[in-house]
């Protein structure tokens, strides 16, 4: 029997959660914008999940990513951080369970992204709560957060079928992404 | 003894195309040596991946290997394989896997440089290597651990003839040896006296092919063109000069003015490594750590990016240019960017009989296949001046001759086209020779004419 992930999905995955890692902390983007940091997570989740094309791919991703990031100490969030990249991506993995086979490539992309995004924002409205903010302005905080990063994850999540078809041309993926 | 096996091997790119392996039987014992020749884009070189275990994808049918079985695989595009950044570093990194002491390697390293005929420093970068001179280098990297099977695909097309020469005699140690050979090659004759198998892959099967007469392969293709044509304007001018890098001894020097005029085709003929691939990118503009020349094409000194749609530039490597997803798209993509007719990419297709690859991604094509694609997509926007640099590396008959059709079609329309070879192109009615011998480049006409003098 196949193993689940074969060492070069480990690569492609370990791959993906270091570069995005190093990109968010090279970048350090200063943009001001609430929720740009969803366009890189949600775009290496999702290549992850059409290159690898396992659930769980985004999943490992997601964690990895969370341990590069505490370890390097990029991000603000010490080791809540973990939890920062694994939540989104855990949601999605989640998701997808149900979801395999009901939409086109394209679909499944905005779907999983919003769903990612959610996630995001969920984990934002918690510690609100657990901070002590009213819970108005936690969920007012929490729709905010869900439209700013949810345009992000959109944009790259409308990337995703043009990025896949190009790595299939190139004879970088077995099988055309669908 | 048999070294290896194959068996009831079934092999494909993908659900949606046709198996390129269908059954295959091949067994190949020590000592001996066996040629298979095939369409561009039959399945040569994937069979050769099979056989060396690198093939990522799955296929069907029995191999067997046998335990001393240690294989050395020089691949068609030496660039593909190349590891380190300087020729001794490259050849030691087999033996190092092989876990030879350090002490003992340096001596291996340069015997292995010597049988193959590349006289250079273990520090030489490799970068600074040429195509053919990279081919040698993966020979020596594969010969320094001694392999009981060395797979060769391609020899005769990367190698100038003194290269083909050199590496007949060490094939032909090798098999004294016990070594078992198998090549891939469009032109068996060059290795006639060595090969003791011929085998023909057809339809995805091996058929046993027949003995090639020696240097049959020029005579076979006998084209002609159909237009007459009559040189005209001078689209590049070459002044006398030396030809060297920055801080480096000169190349080759050229103690005559040259000049391409538009209407003729010129073939550019040298040695590997005697420069020619970097004459033709100083002539497009793209040569970097170049001195000044006197140089100047469509009476502009060569630069990137100004001539637009009429200059070509055909690179050696041709995956270095192929970007697009499908091959229609590479085709028309310059096509689109100089607002040219789009049509011209399907007809050149049809003219060259590929139009059931149009849909195919380039980047999964063969290497021969992609050369034609590339060559194609510069073909179809009839540029002044077209420069090739070795253009039928790869191609089987039936594509070298749709090629020099489309050569002499695109002269007949007035372009300029220059192209580089290891040897001369009996096959191809070009209007003038240059070469590129014992560091000087001269006009052939200009030989001739010594020649008959003398």
């Amino acid at each position: 029997m196949k193993s689940p992930f074969d060492l070069q999905d480990a690569l492609f995955i370990g791959f993906c959660a270091t570069l995005l890692v190093v990109l968010k902390s090279m970048l350090r983007l200063k943009l001001g914008l609430s929720g740009h940091s969803m366009f890189l997570m949600t775009f290496f989740y999702l290549i992850c999940y059409g290159v690898v094309n396992r659930v769980g791919a985004m999943t490992v991703c997601g964690l990895l990513a969370g341990l590069v990031a505490m370890m390097l100490s990029v991000g603000k969030g010490g080791p809540m951080i973990l939890l920062k990249f694994g939540l989104p991506a855990m949601a999605m993995d989640f998701a997808l369970l149900f979801m395999s086979g009901v939409f086109n490539l394209r679909w499944r992309s905005i779907v999983l992204a919003l769903i990612g995004t959610l996630a995001w924002a969920g984990k934002g409205l918690i510690s609100n709560l657990l901070i002590g903010m009213s819970g108005q302005v936690a969920l007012a905080e929490f729709g905010l957060s869900f439209i700013q990063g949810g345009m992000f994850a959109l944009a790259a999540a409308l990337l995703i079928p043009t990025v896949l078809s190009r790595l299939h041309a190139h004879d970088l993926l077995p099988n055309r992404p669908e | 003894m048999k070294l290896i096996a194959l068996e009831g091997i079934h092999f494909g790119y993908g659900s949606d195309q046709s198996e390129i392996l269908d059954d295959l039987t091949l067994v190949i014992n020590a000592g001996e040596c066996h040629c298979i020749n095939g369409a561009t884009g039959s399945g040569k070189s994937s069979l050769l991946h099979l056989m060396s275990g690198q093939l990522s994808r799955p296929f069907e049918g029995d191999v067997y290997r046998d335990p001393s079985l240690l294989i050395g695989l020089v691949m068609q595009d030496p660039n593909a394989q190349v590891l380190r950044q300087n020729v001794g570093a490259e050849i030691a990194f087999g033996l190092e896997n092989l876990g030879v002491a350090a002490d003992l390697m340096v001596e291996k390293v340069q015997h292995s440089l010597r049988r193959v005929g590349l006289y250079t420093s273990l520090d030489t970068p490799v970068e600074v290597l040429s195509l053919g001179q990279k081919y040698r280098l993966m020979m020596a990297a594969q010969l320094v651990f001694n392999p009981t099977l060395l797979l060769l695909d391609e020899p005769w097309a990367q190698l100038d003839d003194s290269g083909v020469k050199e590496l007949n005699c060490v094939l032909k140690s090798l098999l004294d040896e016990g070594v078992a050979i198998v090549m891939v090659e469009h032109n068996p004759s060059a290795f006639v006296d060595l090969v003791e198998h011929f085998w023909l892959l057809e339809n995805g099967k091996l058929k046993a092919g027949q003995r090639p007469i020696a240097d049959s392969a020029a005579s076979v293709l006998n084209i002609s063109a159909s237009v007459n044509h009559r040189p005209s304007k001078v689209v590049a001018k070459l002044a006398p000069h030396q030809f060297r890098f920055v801080d480096q001894d000169p190349l080759f020097s050229c103690l005559q003015p040259l000049a391409l005029s538009s209407g003729e085709i010129v073939a550019l003929v040298g040695d590997n490594g005697a420069g020619k691939s970097s004459l033709l990118k100083t002539l497009a503009g793209i040569q970097a750590n170049i001195t000044h020349l006197p140089i100047t094409v469509l009476d502009k000194r060569p630069q990137l990016g100004i001539y637009g749609a009429d200059l070509g530039l055909l690179m050696q490597r041709p995956n270095r240019q192929l970007f697009e997803q499908t091959v229609l798209a590479e085709l028309q993509f310059s096509l689109k960017r100089f607002k040219l007719p789009l049509a011209r990419a399907e007809q050149i297709l049809a003219e060259l009989g590929l139009q059931d690859l149009a849909e195919c991604s380039p980047h999964k094509l063969s290497y021969g296949q992609q050369h034609i694609i590339a060559l194609a997509s510069l073909v179809c926007l009839r540029p002044k001046l077209l420069l090739l640099d070795d253009p039928f590396a790869g191609l089987d008959k039936q594509h070298v001759v749709k090629v020099v059709q489309l050569l002499l079609q695109l002269r007949s329309q007035g372009s300029c086209i220059l192209l580089s070879s290891h040897r001369s192109v009996p096959f191809l009615e070009v209007d003038r020779y240059w070469f590129i011998d014992n560091g000087y480049l001269r006009d052939g006409a200009e030989i001739t004419e010594q020649a008959n003098v003398g």
